[in-house]
């Protein structure tokens, strides 16, 4: 069953073509990336997909609902969240406020304005299992300003996943992050719930191999391959574009 | 907008039953010490009135009026972190509503009161639905046109006296309690009792989801939409909700006082209201009223031994504004801290 369609779409910026007439098709639960180097034209991509920008042409379906053109926040209560590569947070907020307020965004008490929300204990509730999954269950109650950069891309997913989509978006999720960091990354997103589709853009290899079983590499707003890490390892195009003397290394991380 | 009937439903809010939600301990804690601290408040500004003298009476209603006003300017700047410099029209709309009600239509105070309430939210609302998809310095600027826009019409309006104002404004007629409004002690007890209603649902609404959605978009509007908010009919409700609270700030005033001109209206009084919230400390519920306190009192004082009061009040700001990390609310809850030497993080928050 397809989960997210994308069709067609493109997105020209003044005379560049940012995306070319970009197609794809992710099934329910399926864990999907898309690489590129710098300037492919991945975070218009996302973008376009998660509301911030209309795409100049294509549809984009939701399991069979039409969202193109709609705003983010219409496309994010039609079960697709998604996250920020440049931590989008709630600095003066605490962790377990910042949960408890994603999980609000999707829950009917969202415009109730005479009853105290922490009497609605089924938010916190909701909050508290996200920050154990996302591993912040000992920061839950810290300002989010106080946590580490590693914590804070952890929060970054933790309150995309607290809305509780259909379809996650991930914008390099590893962005700058250490490599001990990233190998929790790692490890908390292989452990996210079967039912939730992901699309990843992301830098890092490891990141991308070690997490997700299809990919779709992106050069100049054109699709240049798509398919398992295997037949991507293997495509010389990608190679030659993209993934260079860094094969190697990312062969060895795909084997783990 | 309404509080939505079918909540219970919801898979999210089946814990409604366990009413003390162990895991929010955090939340419930700063209530008990929001109760404590508001009913020392209470006490206070009820027994103040029987120890001093009659023109400190009517500095104290002066006071709680300014707290009204105050409280809800900084719904907008401490809670959804919109600067507005437009509010002391809302005050002068309370104000005249009041004034042309009573005095000019001869309608009793009570009715004029509610009428003004309802003229300063609906008002704001629509200056809200305007001004609110704009932020920063575009905000402030359309806050501060609208402002002039309505201070103009009040200098302006022949009926209202123009830039005279009027004069022999009635206060509320409490006889069908005994009591003669006309009595300054009185007439604060009134104030002091619409004060506290007020400010009870200001705190409901503060801790309601919604509340809690006006300091998510202060903290960061963008990720507010990416997380599914429709942030715009939030900050126009709480535009027209602060508008309200200034509306009946406006209505007691004038009534206080007994007069109104359009000097209320214009944008000093407006900015003069931030520094008050600023002074007190925004992003705390007490911290403007204490604010409004210092602003008042320190004004009387001042203004008795020097005529640039402006001028020495401007230096204290500046001092608070460097030294007490959150205003006076943020000093107080530091000093609070240090004796009783609770848990971490004591600043009243939200």
């Amino acid at each position: 069953m397809t989960q997210l369609a994308v069709s067609n779409i493109s997105k020209s910026f003044g005379a560049l073509r940012v995306i070319d007439k970009f197609d794809l098709e992710l099934a329910v639960g399926e864990r999907h990336a898309v690489i590129g180097p710098n300037g492919a034209g991945k975070t218009t991509l996302f973008n376009m997909i998660s509301g911030w920008i209309p795409p100049d042409t294509g549809r984009i379906e939701v399991e069979g609902l039409d969202i193109t053109g709609r705003s983010p926040q219409s496309v994010t209560q039609a079960g697709l969240a998604r996250s920020f590569q440049k931590n989008t947070l709630f600095d003066g907020l605490t962790v377990a406020e910042s949960l408890r307020l994603a999980v609000q965004a999707h829950s009917p008490v969202r415009f109730n304005f005479m009853q105290p929300a922490r009497k609605f204990g089924g938010l916190q509730q909701r909050a508290h299992e996200i920050a154990r999954q996302m591993e912040l269950e000992s920061v839950f109650h810290r300002d989010v300003k106080t946590l580490s950069y590693g914590q804070k891309r952890q929060l970054e997913v933790g309150l995309a996943l607290a809305c509780s989509p259909k379809i996650l978006l991930l914008d390099e999720p590893a962005a700058g992050t250490s490599p001990a960091e990233r190998a929790t990354l790692v490890r908390l997103l292989t452990t996210l719930p079967d039912d939730v589709t992901l699309l990843l853009v992301e830098h890092d290899m490891d990141v991308v191999f070690g997490v997700c079983s299809r990919i779709t590499v992106l050069n100049y707003g054109r699709v240049v391959a798509s398919g398992t890490p295997d037949e991507v390892r293997r495509d010389p195009e990608v190679r030659a574009a993209y993934l260079g003397e860094s094969a190697g290394h990312a062969g060895e991380a795909g084997k783990s | 907008m309404e509080n939505t009937k079918d909540e219970s439903w919801h898979p999210l809010v089946e814990g409604d039953e366990s009413r003390h939600d162990p895991l929010d301990e955090v939340a419930n804690a700063d209530h008990r010490k929001f109760l404590i601290t508001a009913l020392i408040g209470l006490v206070v500004l009820i027994a103040l009135p029987f120890m001093v003298g009659d023109y400190y009476v009517s500095l104290l209603s002066e006071i709680l009026i300014f707290g009204l006003l105050v409280s809800g300017v900084n719904l907008l700047l401490g809670y959804t972190g919109l600067v507005s410099l437009g509010h002391a029209s809302f005050m002068g709309l309370g104000a005249y509503a009041t004034a042309v009600i009573a005095a000019l239509l001869g309608y009793p105070v009570w009715i004029a009161m509610l009428a003004s309430i309802l003229i300063s939210l609906l008002i704001a609302y629509g200056v809200g639905l305007l001004s609110v998809r704009t932020k920063g310095v575009q905000f402030l600027l359309i806050t501060l046109a609208f402002g002039q826009m309505f201070h103009a019409i009040a200098e302006k309006t022949r009926v209202t006296g123009g830039d005279d104002g009027m004069t022999n404004i009635p206060r509320i007629d409490l006889g069908f309690i005994g009591l003669d409004a006309d009595h300054d002690r009185v007439f604060y007890f009134f104030v002091l009792f619409c004060f506290v209603v007020a400010m009870a649902i200001l705190r409901r609404i503060v801790e309601s989801p919604f509340g809690r959605v006006l300091v998510g978009i202060r903290e960061n509007e963008k990720r507010m939409l990416a997380m599914g908010y429709s942030t715009f009919p939030y900050k126009a409700l709480a535009f027209g909700i602060s508008g309200m609270l200034a509306g009946l700030a406006g209505s007691l005033w004038v009534q206080h006082s007994f007069f109104v001109n359009p000097h209320i209206m214009t944008w000093e009084m407006s900015g003069e209201a931030l520094l008050m919230v600023i002074i007190g400390g925004s992003q705390s519920f007490f911290g403007p009223l204490l604010g409004a306190a210092f602003y008042v009192l320190a004004k009387d004082l001042l203004s008795e031994i020097t005529e640039a009061y402006l001028m020495f009040f401007g230096l204290i700001f500046v001092l608070v504004v460097a030294f007490f990390h959150g205003g006076l609310a943020g000093f107080a809850g530091k000093v609070s801290e240090r004796f009783t030497r609770g848990k971490s993080g004591g600043e009243e928050r939200q």
